[in-house]
Protein backbone atom coordinates (compact mmCIF):
# COMPACT_ATOMS: atom_id res chain seq x y z
CA UNK A 1 0.00 0.00 0.00
CA UNK A 2 1.23 3.06 -1.11
CA UNK A 3 0.49 6.76 -2.29
CA UNK A 4 0.75 7.38 -6.31
CA UNK A 5 0.96 10.58 -7.85
CA UNK A 6 -1.28 10.78 -10.69
CA UNK A 7 -0.09 14.06 -12.00
CA UNK A 8 1.08 12.59 -15.62
CA UNK A 9 -2.67 11.27 -15.69
CA UNK A 10 -4.20 14.51 -14.90
CA UNK A 11 -1.76 16.57 -17.44
CA UNK A 12 -3.19 14.37 -20.23
CA UNK A 13 -6.73 14.81 -19.88
CA UNK A 14 -6.04 18.51 -19.26
CA UNK A 15 -3.74 18.06 -22.11
CA UNK A 16 -1.08 20.53 -20.43
CA UNK A 17 2.65 20.09 -21.30
CA UNK A 18 5.28 19.91 -18.53
CA UNK A 19 6.55 23.15 -19.58
CA UNK A 20 3.30 24.97 -19.36
CA UNK A 21 2.36 23.73 -16.21
CA UNK A 22 6.27 24.91 -14.74
CA UNK A 23 5.54 28.56 -16.18
CA UNK A 24 1.98 28.12 -14.57
CA UNK A 25 2.99 26.89 -11.40
CA UNK A 26 6.78 27.91 -10.74
CA UNK A 27 8.16 24.63 -10.16
CA UNK A 28 11.06 23.76 -12.18
CA UNK A 29 10.40 20.69 -14.75
CA UNK A 30 13.16 18.76 -13.11
CA UNK A 31 10.79 18.43 -9.82
CA UNK A 32 8.09 18.45 -11.72
CA UNK A 33 9.57 15.60 -13.30
CA UNK A 34 10.14 14.13 -10.08
CA UNK A 35 6.99 14.20 -8.68
CA UNK A 36 5.40 13.00 -12.16
CA UNK A 37 7.60 10.06 -11.58
CA UNK A 38 6.97 9.27 -8.19
CA UNK A 39 10.63 10.24 -7.05
CA UNK A 40 10.39 12.38 -4.18
CA UNK A 41 9.59 11.76 -0.60
CA UNK A 42 7.37 14.64 0.34
CA UNK A 43 5.19 17.16 -1.41
CA UNK A 44 4.63 20.57 0.13
CA UNK A 45 0.79 21.87 1.01
CA UNK A 46 1.93 25.24 -1.22
CA UNK A 47 3.45 22.96 -4.09
CA UNK A 48 0.03 21.11 -4.66
CA UNK A 49 -1.74 24.47 -3.78
CA UNK A 50 -0.21 25.89 -6.72
CA UNK A 51 -0.32 22.61 -9.23
CA UNK A 52 -4.64 22.31 -8.38
CA UNK A 53 -4.32 25.38 -9.10
CA UNK A 54 -3.16 25.18 -12.97
CA UNK A 55 -4.83 22.09 -13.22
CA UNK A 56 -8.25 22.96 -11.74
CA UNK A 57 -8.42 19.64 -9.95
CA UNK A 58 -8.45 18.46 -6.08
CA UNK A 59 -5.04 17.16 -4.52
CA UNK A 60 -7.28 13.69 -4.52
CA UNK A 61 -7.30 13.97 -8.30
CA UNK A 62 -3.37 14.26 -7.81
CA UNK A 63 -2.65 12.15 -4.78
CA UNK A 64 -3.80 8.38 -4.55
CA UNK A 65 -4.21 5.54 -2.17
CA UNK A 66 -3.53 2.62 -2.92
CA UNK B 1 12.77 35.65 15.50
CA UNK B 2 14.34 35.10 11.58
CA UNK B 3 17.59 33.93 11.28
CA UNK B 4 19.77 35.50 9.31
CA UNK B 5 22.74 33.95 6.99
CA UNK B 6 25.35 36.34 5.29
CA UNK B 7 26.63 34.18 2.75
CA UNK B 8 28.96 36.42 1.42
CA UNK B 9 31.33 37.04 4.96
CA UNK B 10 30.68 32.61 4.95
CA UNK B 11 32.09 32.40 1.81
CA UNK B 12 35.17 34.69 1.93
CA UNK B 13 35.59 32.73 5.19
CA UNK B 14 35.83 29.36 4.19
CA UNK B 15 38.06 30.96 0.62
CA UNK B 16 40.85 32.22 3.94
CA UNK B 17 40.37 28.66 5.41
CA UNK B 18 41.08 27.31 2.40
CA UNK B 19 44.40 29.34 1.52
CA UNK B 20 45.55 28.36 4.85
CA UNK B 21 44.72 24.99 5.28
CA UNK B 22 46.63 24.78 1.49
CA UNK B 23 49.53 26.98 2.30
CA UNK B 24 49.65 25.28 5.89
CA UNK B 25 50.10 22.01 4.26
CA UNK B 26 52.76 22.94 1.62
CA UNK B 27 54.96 24.35 4.81
CA UNK B 28 53.94 21.31 7.02
CA UNK B 29 55.34 18.96 4.11
CA UNK B 30 58.38 20.95 4.27
CA UNK B 31 58.59 20.15 7.53
CA UNK B 32 58.27 16.82 7.38
CA UNK B 33 61.06 15.89 5.02
CA UNK B 34 63.11 17.81 7.50
CA UNK B 35 62.32 16.16 10.32
CA UNK B 36 62.73 12.59 8.33
CA UNK B 37 65.98 14.17 7.18
CA UNK B 38 67.20 14.92 10.69
CA UNK B 39 66.20 11.74 11.50
CA UNK B 40 68.63 9.93 8.65
CA UNK B 41 70.92 12.21 9.60
CA UNK B 42 71.19 11.09 13.15
CA UNK B 43 70.77 7.37 12.26
CA UNK B 44 74.22 7.73 10.33
CA UNK B 45 76.00 9.89 12.18
CA UNK B 46 78.45 8.20 15.14
CA UNK B 47 77.45 8.55 18.52
CA UNK B 48 80.39 10.65 19.40
CA UNK B 49 80.32 13.01 16.53
CA UNK B 50 79.05 15.79 18.75
CA UNK B 51 78.25 16.24 22.06
CA UNK B 52 77.25 19.48 23.90
CA UNK B 53 75.66 20.34 27.51
CA UNK B 54 72.97 22.36 28.42
CA UNK B 55 75.56 25.12 29.68
CA UNK B 56 77.02 25.76 26.46
CA UNK B 57 74.10 26.74 24.83
CA UNK B 58 74.26 30.60 24.28
CA UNK B 59 70.61 31.10 23.48
CA UNK B 60 69.66 34.00 25.87
CA UNK B 61 66.01 33.73 25.61
CA UNK B 62 63.90 33.55 28.96
CA UNK B 63 63.50 29.97 28.49
CA UNK B 64 67.32 29.76 28.50
CA UNK B 65 67.85 31.80 31.50
CA UNK B 66 65.35 30.05 33.76
CA UNK B 67 67.23 26.68 32.67
CA UNK B 68 70.47 28.01 34.18
CA UNK B 69 68.65 29.07 37.26
CA UNK B 70 66.66 26.23 38.45
CA UNK B 71 68.61 23.02 36.78
CA UNK B 72 71.83 21.81 39.14
CA UNK B 73 74.83 22.16 37.80
CA UNK B 74 75.54 18.27 37.45
CA UNK B 75 72.39 18.83 34.95
CA UNK B 76 73.48 21.87 33.16
CA UNK B 77 76.88 19.71 32.94
CA UNK B 78 75.38 16.05 31.43
CA UNK B 79 76.68 15.62 27.93
CA UNK B 80 73.90 14.93 25.42
CA UNK B 81 74.81 13.56 22.08
CA UNK B 82 73.65 15.36 18.66
CA UNK B 83 73.17 11.69 17.45
CA UNK B 84 70.54 10.62 19.81
CA UNK B 85 68.83 14.10 19.66
CA UNK B 86 68.19 14.04 16.04
CA UNK B 87 66.91 10.21 16.05
CA UNK B 88 65.03 10.81 18.87
CA UNK B 89 63.77 14.54 18.13
CA UNK B 90 63.13 13.93 14.44
CA UNK B 91 61.07 11.14 15.00
CA UNK B 92 59.23 13.11 17.38
CA UNK B 93 59.01 16.03 15.30
CA UNK B 94 57.96 14.01 12.20
CA UNK B 95 54.92 12.01 14.03
CA UNK B 96 53.65 15.37 15.39
CA UNK B 97 53.91 17.29 11.89
CA UNK B 98 52.80 13.87 10.12
CA UNK B 99 49.09 14.16 12.91
CA UNK B 100 49.07 17.94 11.73
CA UNK B 101 49.38 17.38 8.02
CA UNK B 102 46.65 14.38 8.01
CA UNK B 103 44.55 16.87 9.83
CA UNK B 104 44.64 19.41 7.62
CA UNK B 105 44.32 17.89 4.75
CA UNK B 106 41.05 16.14 5.96
CA UNK B 107 39.94 20.00 6.68
CA UNK B 108 40.82 20.89 3.12
CA UNK B 109 38.23 18.00 2.19
CA UNK B 110 35.98 19.44 4.16
CA UNK B 111 36.41 22.83 3.40
CA UNK B 112 36.31 21.80 -0.47
CA UNK B 113 32.87 20.38 0.13
CA UNK B 114 31.55 23.27 1.69
CA UNK B 115 32.62 25.16 -1.07
CA UNK B 116 30.74 22.91 -3.45
CA UNK B 117 28.08 23.86 -1.65
CA UNK B 118 27.85 20.50 0.03
CA UNK B 119 28.00 20.69 3.59
CA UNK B 120 26.62 17.89 4.41
CA UNK B 121 28.15 15.28 1.91
CA UNK B 122 29.45 11.77 2.77
CA UNK B 123 32.75 13.29 1.86
CA UNK B 124 32.74 15.53 4.90
CA UNK B 125 31.18 12.91 7.19
CA UNK B 126 33.89 10.82 6.37
CA UNK B 127 36.51 13.26 6.84
CA UNK B 128 35.18 14.74 10.10
CA UNK B 129 35.39 10.68 11.28
CA UNK B 130 38.93 10.41 9.75
CA UNK B 131 39.73 14.08 11.79
CA UNK B 132 38.59 12.09 15.45
CA UNK B 133 39.94 9.11 15.15
CA UNK B 134 43.37 11.07 14.19
CA UNK B 135 42.80 12.83 17.63
CA UNK B 136 42.35 9.81 19.90
CA UNK B 137 44.71 7.82 17.98
CA UNK B 138 47.22 10.65 18.42
CA UNK B 139 46.14 11.09 21.96
CA UNK B 140 47.59 7.30 21.95
CA UNK B 141 50.73 7.36 19.74
CA UNK B 142 51.95 10.72 19.91
CA UNK B 143 52.80 10.62 23.65
CA UNK B 144 55.05 7.80 23.28
CA UNK B 145 57.17 9.58 20.37
CA UNK B 146 57.63 12.44 23.27
CA UNK B 147 58.15 9.80 25.54
CA UNK B 148 61.20 8.20 23.16
CA UNK B 149 62.69 11.73 23.07
CA UNK B 150 62.62 12.32 26.62
CA UNK B 151 63.92 9.13 28.17
CA UNK B 152 67.05 9.70 25.55
CA UNK B 153 67.30 13.15 27.18
CA UNK B 154 66.66 11.35 30.67
CA UNK B 155 69.38 8.56 29.93
CA UNK B 156 71.97 10.98 29.28
CA UNK B 157 71.04 13.67 31.89
CA UNK B 158 72.35 12.57 35.77
CA UNK B 159 69.44 13.64 37.76
CA UNK B 160 66.98 11.46 39.83
CA UNK B 161 64.04 13.90 39.13
CA UNK B 162 64.83 13.55 35.07
CA UNK B 163 62.75 10.68 34.13
CA UNK B 164 60.56 10.05 31.21
CA UNK B 165 56.74 8.65 31.76
CA UNK B 166 54.80 7.63 29.27
CA UNK B 167 51.02 9.34 29.90
CA UNK B 168 47.73 9.39 27.49
CA UNK B 169 47.40 12.51 26.06
CA UNK B 170 44.02 13.37 27.71
CA UNK B 171 43.14 16.60 25.84
CA UNK B 172 43.35 14.99 22.29
CA UNK B 173 41.69 11.92 23.04
CA UNK B 174 39.09 14.47 24.89
CA UNK B 175 38.71 16.24 21.46
CA UNK B 176 38.52 13.55 19.39
CA UNK B 177 35.30 12.18 21.22
CA UNK B 178 33.82 15.76 21.12
CA UNK B 179 34.49 15.61 17.42
CA UNK B 180 32.78 11.60 17.19
CA UNK B 181 29.88 13.45 18.55
CA UNK B 182 29.50 16.43 16.18
CA UNK B 183 29.57 13.91 13.44
CA UNK B 184 26.33 12.22 14.90
CA UNK B 185 25.42 15.47 14.47
CA UNK B 186 26.26 15.82 11.09
CA UNK B 187 25.09 12.91 10.07
CA UNK B 188 22.10 14.03 11.21
CA UNK B 189 22.64 17.09 9.07
CA UNK B 190 23.06 14.52 5.84
CA UNK B 191 19.59 12.98 6.14
CA UNK B 192 18.00 16.17 7.18
CA UNK B 193 19.17 17.58 3.84
CA UNK B 194 18.31 14.47 1.88
CA UNK B 195 15.16 14.50 2.73
CA UNK B 196 14.83 18.44 1.77
CA UNK B 197 16.07 17.71 -1.50
CA UNK B 198 13.24 14.75 -1.77
CA UNK B 199 11.07 17.29 -1.15
CA UNK B 200 8.97 19.48 -3.83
Amino acid sequence: MEIIVRLDRVMADRKMQLNTLSECTGISTVNLSKLKTGKVKAVRFSTLEVICKCLECQPGDILEYE
Amino acid sequence: MTHTFNQKRFKTLMRIAQIITYVGLIFLSIAFVGSLVVFLVGLFIPADLVTFTLSEMTITNMFDMQLGMYLSEEVMNAEITLKSLFISGGLAMAANVAFVWLLLFMLKRVFNEVDKEKPFSQITIKSLYIISFLFIGAGFVLPIFDFILTSSLASQIPAPHFDANYGLDMGRIFVGFIILILVGIFQYGAFLETEYEETV
